[in-house]
């Protein structure tokens, strides 16, 4: 089967050559058609840049795709007219982006904003039959009353509500491929489940694979079947969801869960990975993560691990991951959330 | 929009009036020289000047004659000139509308060509293009209004002889003093465009339209330049009012029959119902236009209402 997008070996580099900083460095994970996977990682782990720069959404300069391939359905993007990738932009792929209170143009009505997206990709459908289309999609995400609500402007809606908007934006074209990137970190709890929900009901009434990029170990758990660990631009792990978020493999993957709360874990059973991921500046040499890394050897200061196949469906970049692999479990993970 | 704000809004010009014509009346009274003297002439006698000085009310209190000006003026009488005898006010509605021509022509020229500048700058900043742009508003707001009227004048009619130099009897005679007038706009309204359009770019709805596959020019002009219209109406409203006030030099430059001449010619010949009138007329339009502006901000953002 060809994969919805296939990432491969990508490294995004910001600045002049010579001097420039690499925010993605050799990055490679696919999605399937009709597949969530969950991308995890910190901030500044470089799990947006991989995306944005994918699809041509990062300023250029100073960004630029130095190294790598990004497939969308066998079509290299990378190496595609902008204009080219323009038109799959928004049509067969749809973004949810992190911030509902800034994504959307103040001095737009939300029903022209959703009519847009439409319009943009078919010169012929009009801007009165694309409004109404735009309606139908704000019922879809759950808007209630829509024909009103389409006349309004973004200031006038909550966050969770300015995302259900993004939303339907995101699915206005029936997209083959759904990125939501920290879709719901900036809302309330409360609102953080339904807009899972609507993501999820949007996932299956268009047969979207889906991208969900999140810091939040939970959320992924919720909703994603496959995981890519992500820490200082490189993939540390990745694998089937439930596999790797119950036998991490890489030892970040195991200290990540080991800090994520959960309902039953009290203060103490929450245990932060010490100091911190390092800037794009002062990258370490080697393994990036080896200074916070308990299970830290001579090497893994000097060699950059290669990632590699572990059994089927397994990747991962740690120099001791085939002992790990034999030797069992790195933690007692705490139960995760589902 | 409240009919409250517009009360508001419309009881704070008329406050700013009063204070201008109090300023105005107070500004004139200062002056050296006695009216009463400049129109009975060199040879009057010393009862003659009493006379008129009783026929202007001049021999009574500051504030009793500042009422009476303020009464005057409010219906329209601004009082007569002292140098043609004519009411003043006939004599700015005869010159005033060469002045808002002018005005509006070049706040139109500045606008388009101002705001194109601006874009193309925003476009590519710290390009070769935005520091050119750069170098030629620092430059056009630099240079005073007559400085560059006379330059113009010497080149364009003098050593090319392909435009007139004065009057307002062709369309040719327009391109000049539109070109002087706007030319500090045009780098003011390009400065305001560039810098609010590198703003918005940076905004998230921004990267959104672009997500959403919108071409770069539907992203720069309904996303981008919409936004950053708030700015740069700001900014035209202001500097309408600015090329009205500011005319002035560039009206005597070019012989331009307009208030701004005739507020010249007036203070040369301490005219002072003339100076009195033409100014509290600048007063009014540009208290006018500002409010102008303020109430445009409700139709151009939603986010606003009053």
């Amino acid at each position: 089967m060809v994969p919805t997008l296939s990432i491969k070996d990508l490294t995004v580099s910001f600045g002049k050559p010579g001097r420039e900083l690499l925010a993605v460095n050799g990055v490679t994970y696919d999605v399937q058609p009709g597949e969530t996977l969950g991308v995890v990682g910190e901030s500044g782990s470089g799990k947006s840049v991989t995306l944005l720069a994918a699809l041509g959404l990062l300023p250029s300069p100073p960004a630029r795709i130095s190294r790598g391939s990004v497939e969308f359905q066998g079509r290299d993007l990378a190496r595609m007219d902008a204009k080219k990738v323009r038109q799959i932009r928004g049509k067969d792929v749809g973004f949810i982006f992190q911030e509902p209170l800034t994504s959307l143009n103040p001095v737009m009505t939300i029903g022209d904003q959703i009519a847009e997206a439409i319009v943009v990709h078919d010169q012929n459908i009009g801007w009165q039959k694309a409004r109404a289309r735009a309606v139908e999609l704000m019922s879809l995400v759950g808007m209630p009353d829509p024909e009103r609500l389409a006349k309004q402007y973004p200031h006038e809606f909550s966050g969770g509500m300015r995302q259900r908007i993004v939303i339907a934006i995101a699915i206005a074209n029936n997209p083959k491929l759904l990125i939501a990137d920290e879709p719901t970190t900036a809302l309330d709890v409360t609102v953080q489940a339904q807009i899972l929900d609507v993501i999820r009901e949007a996932q299956e009434k268009t047969g979207a694979a889906t991208i969900l990029v999140s810091h939040d170990l939970g959320v992924i758990a919720q909703m994603a079947s496959k995981i890519v660990v992500m820490y200082a631009g490189r993939v540390m792990e990745a694998g089937d969801a439930e596999d790797v978020l119950e036998n991490p493999l890489h030892p970040y993957t195991a200290a990540l869960i080991e800090c994520a709360p959960t309902m039953e874990s009290e203060l103490k059973d929450i245990h932060p990975i010490p100091g911190q991921s390092p800037s794009l500046m002062e990258m370490p040499s080697g393994c990036p993560f080896h200074p916070r890394c308990r299970y830290r050897q001579d090497v893994c200061a000097s060699r950059v691990p290669a990632y590699r196949a572990i059994g089927s469906d397994r990747h991962v970049a740690c120099h001791f991951v085939e002992e790990t692999a034999e030797g069992g479990r790195l933690v007692v993970p705490a139960a995760i959330d589902a | 929009m409240s009919g409250s704000y517009l009360v508001q809004r419309l009881t704070g010009a008329l406050i700013t009036l009063l204070g201008v014509s109090i300023f105005v009346f107070l500004m004139v009274k200062a002056l050296p020289g006695d009216p009463a003297r400049v129109i009975a002439g060199v040879d009057a006698t010393v009862e003659e000047v009493a006379r008129i000085r009783e026929e202007l009310k001049l021999d009574q209190g500051l504030f009793q004659q500042f009422t009476t000006f303020l009464g005057d003026a409010l219906t329209g009488n601004l009082g007569t000139s002292a140098k043609s005898g004519n009411p003043v006010a006939a004599e700015i509605a005869a010159r005033l509308p060469a002045t808002v021509q002018l005005a509006v022509l070049a706040i139109g020229v500045a606008t388009f060509i101002g705001v194109l500048f601006g874009l193309f700058a925003a476009l590519r900043p710290n390009s070769l293009v935005d520091y050119s742009l750069s170098a030629f508003t620092i430059g056009a707001s630099s240079m005073p209004a007559f400085w560059l009227g006379l330059l113009l004048i010497i080149v364009f009619a003098v050593q090319f002889q392909v435009l007139p130099a004065s009057g307002k009897d062709t369309w040719t005679s327009w391109i000049l003093p539109t070109a002087t007038l706007a030319a500090f706009s045009v780098a003011l309204i390009a400065r305001v465009t560039r810098a609010a359009m590198l703003e918005i770019l940076r905004q998230d709805y921004i990267r959104t339209a672009r997500a959403k596959g919108a071409s770069e020019r539907r992203v720069f002009i309904r996303h981008g330049l919409r936004n950053a219209l708030l700015p740069v109406i700001t900014v035209i409203g202001l500097q309408l009012g600015q090329l009205i006030g500011g005319a002035v030099l560039t009206e005597v430059v070019f012989s331009w029959p307009g208030i701004g001449r005739l507020l010249v010619e007036a203070i040369f010949a301490r005219d002072f119902p003339v100076i009195q009138g033409v100014i509290l007329v600048y007063a009014m339009m540009i208290v006018l236009l500002n409010l102008l502006v303020d109430l445009s901000y409700t139709l151009l953002d939603p986010r606003i209402s009053y």
